[in-house]
Formats: structure tokens, C-alpha cells, sequence
């Protein structure tokens, strides 16, 4: 399948559209629902051409994603490079959806490399913000936290998809081969480990005193034992939220009242 | 007392316009910046713009204060999270009335909601929904139909403006009132018990997205024993929760940073791979 530049272009935007550090034109949300590979495989179809086959791609794609989350801000595999360049490649290659969902895979863990590089550059924007503030220059902070930012995720997003797309026509079933086995078994070894990042970092805000390790162990077992789905285990979880607090209760009663006092004090 | 809260009423308190506008910046530029520094601090700080420029527009050493305040390490789910901009909102604009509401009190709010708030919003809002709707999506497009990308997108923004613009509302409604109640003990039962719903859908993440399959196996004359097939009889998902232990006590007591995790992680997966372990 042939692509021409301006394809290649619309691509390009499509994958800054659905990044989630880019928050133009409806917020986070709308960049993380563009981000996801039914939505992304069905709008490089409609680009290609051949919006049945984008579609079908997108939903092998998004089978395997399913459970992607973006745990305490990290990012275990790079959405928008897996729904976007990957796919794009995956049609023109005229690769069929297990193929398509192998590319995926390995886009995905390289962009979340290229991202983390991205999560640690940002800096420049605080520093930037923070001499724009002192000098009490509104407008200089805004324009870098609002206006930057979406920029430099334009350069990253556009630049990487429109040169992928645009010269990757050629070579992408080849490269694909060209890559060794076993750094597409790590790569996939790495991606069943990577959510433990988030998770850890999750279990850090909320496990402040260590006996509630009990409900994580608790959470594991709904899964595993019990054979739960998520929704059935939040509900759950809910359950004996309310409990504990029903339970912990009566020993307040009686210092209500002096609570009252050390809130005048404190306000 | 009913004199004094008339004036208040009167003179200072938002326009249902700057209200909206305090919730939309939040919803919209969340996660702007999104470095590992700060995380959203950028997007707390906007989103409670509207605020200082009504009241310190012409103060500038008090707008100079108030930004840097919330130019501090920041991070919650953005979607649930909201309440947190509701009820700083609401304390904002007393504290601007001359209430006397300290920064490090603000402050506190903050953190101590921030964390609760992130282990429930990110088990509601990205592991519980998103499977679901996507589910659901994934059936309308096996044969090739575009109705499965227009409902991903209609539903999850949908679904996700509602339980931000409900949690931001409330948090601002009951702002202070909701403050006092939660001080003190108050509050650290209601943590507690974030804390037990949140650690139960993060143990369930654990079990339903971590992935580490022992591949090894010893093999001798008689019989083959599979690692991984002993481990699930014992305890199924024991080296993800192992991972997932080991990643808090590198981050809670070595006090590593995410990036050094991933870096720890991505040795044992290069080191195991190529030995041939899984």
C-alpha cells in the first residue's frame, strides 16, 4: 500500500491528538480516549483508505491493551505510538492483525522509553515556570504550561509518525524480521513486569500503616482465587471500606467535641 | 453571624463563570507539563488562576505567594482528584476574604488527599471503566464498523466529565465545612478507609496486569517439573506481588524514583531473559 505525504501528515496529527501529555483541544480525556488502538486503528484506516481493516487491526490491537492503565503517572507502554505509527505500518506492510499486534507490542515499549525520556526533560518547563512566577509575569507562565508543552508534543508526536509512516512504507516488514527474537522476548518479559512500577508507587500513597497489606493480599485473592472481575472487586473493596469505617466508629464519639476545639485553633 | 455571611455573599464569592472556569482548567490541562518533577502541579496552579486573579490583581506580592504555593509536587488521578480543586477553590477564596487559613494548612489538604484519591481514581477511572467500555467497543468493530471508535471516545469522555464535574462541585460546595468535618481523626478514618478500598483494587491490578511466567523447567529421566505450574498451586501471581513488594520498599525506604524502578526492573527482565528463566 501506498501512502502520500499528506497521509503521512494527518497521521502525524491524529497520534499528537492522542497523547495524553497533550492536552489540546477537549483535556486529558479526550487525548487518553483518542489514545486507545480501536480509536486510533479505525482513523488511520479512514486516512488509508481502508477504514474495515484499520478497524479490525484496532480491536486485535486494543484486545491485548485492554488492561493498559496508566498507573501514578506511569507509563508502561506508549499509547499513542502503538495506536498511531504501529498500526499505520502494520496496514501498509499488509500485515494481518497478529502481526499488527507482535509491532505493536514493541512500538509500545519503545515509546515508553522515548516518553520516560520525555517525563524527565520536562523539568525545563517547571524551572521556566517558576522564573516566570517570581517575576509575577502571568503570561510568561502560562504560555510555559500551557503553550510549550503541547509544542514540543507536537515536534515528538508529528516528527516520529510522519517519518515513520512516510519511510517506513518501504521497509517496515523487513524491519520487523530485522529485530532478534530475544529482544522481542525481553521487550515482552518487560511489559508483563512494567505495571509493577505504577502499582508500587500507588501502594507507596495509600499503605500507610503496614497491617493493611491484608486488603492488597485481599485484592490479589478476589483475582486469583475467587475468579472476580475488576468490577465485582472494587465493589468489594467498597464493601469493606464501608465497614471499616463503620467499625472504627464508636471510639470517637466521646472526643468530638474536643476535636472542635483544636479545629477553632487551627483555622 | 447571619449579617457577616451576607457580606461575604455579596461581595467575594465566585461567579458560577469562574467557577466553571477553576473546574474546566483542571479538567483540560490536568496532566500538563507531565514530568516526573512536579507532575501536575503546573495544572493545580492553573486551574486556581481565576481565583488569584480576581482577588490579587492588583496585589501582586500576594499572587506572586499564592502561585508559588501550588508550584509544589503534585500528583492525584485527575479525574476523581477534582475534589481536592473543589475544596482548595472554596478555601482559596475565604482565605482571599481574610479568612485566616494558613498556607501549610492548604498544603496539608492537599497531600493527605492527593494519595487516597490517586489509589481509588486509578482503579476506578483506568483499570475498573476503560476495560469495560473498551469491551464492549472491541464487539462493535470485530467486522471493520467505525461504531466501536465513535462509542470508545462518546462514552469514556462522557463518563469521565461526569465524575469529575460531580466530585469537583461537591468538593467545592462543602469546601470548608467539608474540611472541618474531615479534620482530625474524622479524617484519618475516612483515609483509612480510602486506603482499604484502594489497596483491594491495586492487589487486584497486581493479580490482573502483572505478567512474569517462569519458563524454565527440570527436566529429568523420570518426570518434568514446570517452575511456574508448582508456584500457581501454591499461590498464583506470587512473583508479581513479590515485584510489586519490592518496588514499595525500594521506593518507600531506598527511596529510589520511578525511573530507577523501571531501570531495576528492566535488569532482572534482561537478566532472566537471556539465562533463559522465563
Amino acid at each position: 500500500m501506498d501512502v502520500s505525504i499528506f497521509q503521512a501528515f494527518l497521521i502525524g496529527v491524529a497520534c499528537w491528538l492522542g497523547s495524553v501529555e497533550n492536552s489540546q483541544p477537549l483535556g486529558v480525556a479526550f487525548s487518553d480516549a483518542m489514545s486507545k488502538p480501536i480509536v486510533g486503528g479505525t482513523i488511520v484506516g479512514i486516512i488509508l483508505g481502508d477504514v474495515v481493516t484499520g478497524a479490525t487491526i484496532g480491536a486485535a490491537v486494543q484486545a491485548m491493551y485492554l488492561g493498559q492503565v496508566l498507573i501514578g503517572g506511569v507509563a508502561t507502554a506508549d499509547m499513542a505510538f502503538v495506536s498511531y505509527p504501529s498500526i499505520a505500518l502494520a496496514m501498509l506492510a499488509g500485515a494481518d492483525a497478529n502481526v499488527a499486534v507482535t509491532l505493536a507490542a514493541t512500538v509500545g515499549v519503545l515509546g515508553a522509553a522515548l516518553f520516560t525520556g520525555y517525563e524527565i526533560l520536562a523539568s525545563v518547563f517547571y524551572q521556566l515556570g517558576d522564573k516566570f512566577i517570581a517575576q509575577n509575569n502571568i503570561k510568561g507562565m502560562k504560555v510555559a504550561y500551557m503553550v510549550l508543552p503541547p509544542i514540543t508534543s507536537f515536534v515528538i508526536r508529528f516528527g516520529i509518525t510522519f517519518a515513520i509512516v512516510l519511510l517506513g512504507s518501504n521497509y517496515a516488514s523487513s524491519l520487523l524480521a530485522a529485530i532478534p527474537e530475544l529482544v522481542l522476548h525481553i521487550a515482552s518479559v518487560l511489559g508483563g513486569v512494567l505495571p509493577a512500577v505504577g502499582i508500587s508507587i500507588l501502594v507507596t500513597y495509600t499503605l500507610k500503616d503496614y497491617k493493611f497489606v491484608i486488603f492488597f493480599l485481599i485484592g490479589m485473592m478476589c483475582i486469583t482465587f475467587l475468579q472476580f472481575n475488576m468490577v465485582a472487586t472494587a465493589v468489594f473493596g467498597a464493601c469493606l471500606a464501608v465497614m471499616y469505617y463503620m467499625f472504627t466508629d464508636h471510639k470517637n464519639e466521646n472526643n468530638l467535641e474536643i476535636q472542635d476545639d483544636e479545629e477553632d485553633e487551627l483555622l | 453571624m447571619s449579617e457577616k455571611k451576607e457580606i461575604i455573599n455579596e461581595s467575594t464569592q465566585l461567579t458560577k463563570k469562574e467557577v466553571n472556569k477553576v473546574w474546566w482548567t483542571w479538567w483540560k490541562y490536568a496532566l500538563t507539563v507531565f514530568g516526573y518533577e512536579r507532575l501536575q502541579a503546573p495544572g493545580f496552579t492553573l486551574s486556581m488562576l481565576p481565583i488569584f486573579k480576581k482577588f490579587y490583581k492588583n496585589k501582586p506580592e500576594k499572587m506572586v505567594a499564592a502561585l508559588k504555593r501550588h508550584s509544589v509536587f503534585y500528583n492525584t488521578n485527575n479525574i476523581v482528584g477534582a475534589v481536592v480543586n473543589g475544596i482548595v477553590a472554596s478555601m482559596e477564596v475565604e482565605k482571599a476574604n481574610g479568612a485566616k487559613i494558613s498556607d501549610d494548612f492548604i498544603q496539608n489538604i492537599k497531600v493527605g488527599l492527593m494519595g487516597p484519591l490517586a489509589g481509588i481514581g486509578d482503579a476506578i477511572t483506568q483499570a475498573t471503566i476503560p476495560p469495560i467500555v473498551l469491551s464492549v467497543a472491541i464487539g462493535l468493530s470485530t467486522n471493520g464498523s467505525v461504531l466501536g471508535a465513535i462509542f470508545a471516545v462518546a462514552v469514556l469522555y462522557g463518563i469521565n466529565m461526569l465524575i469529575s464535574r460531580i466530585t469537583f462541585m461537591s468538593g467545592y460546595k462543602s469546601g470548608r465545612e467539608a474540611v472541618n468535618k474531615l479534620l482530625g481523626k474524622q479524617m484519618a478514618r475516612i483515609q483509612d478507609a480510602m486506603s482499604v478500598l484502594g489497596l483491594t483494587v491495586v492487589g487486584a491490578i497486581t493479580a490482573s496486569y502483572v505478567n512474569f511466567t517462569i519458563t524454565a523447567e527440570y527436566v529429568s529421566e523420570y518426570s518434568t517439573i514446570n517452575f511456574q505450574e508448582v508456584l500457581d498451586g501454591i499461590f498464583p501471581k506470587f512473583i508479581p506481588m513479590c515485584l510489586v513488594l519490592l518496588g514499595f520498599y525500594l521506593l518507600k525506604f531506598k527511596k529510589f524514583s520511578a525511573i530507577k524502578l523501571i531501570g531495576v526492573y528492566l535488569v532482572i527482565a534482561i537478566v532472566l531473559g537471556v539465562i533463559g528463566i522465563v
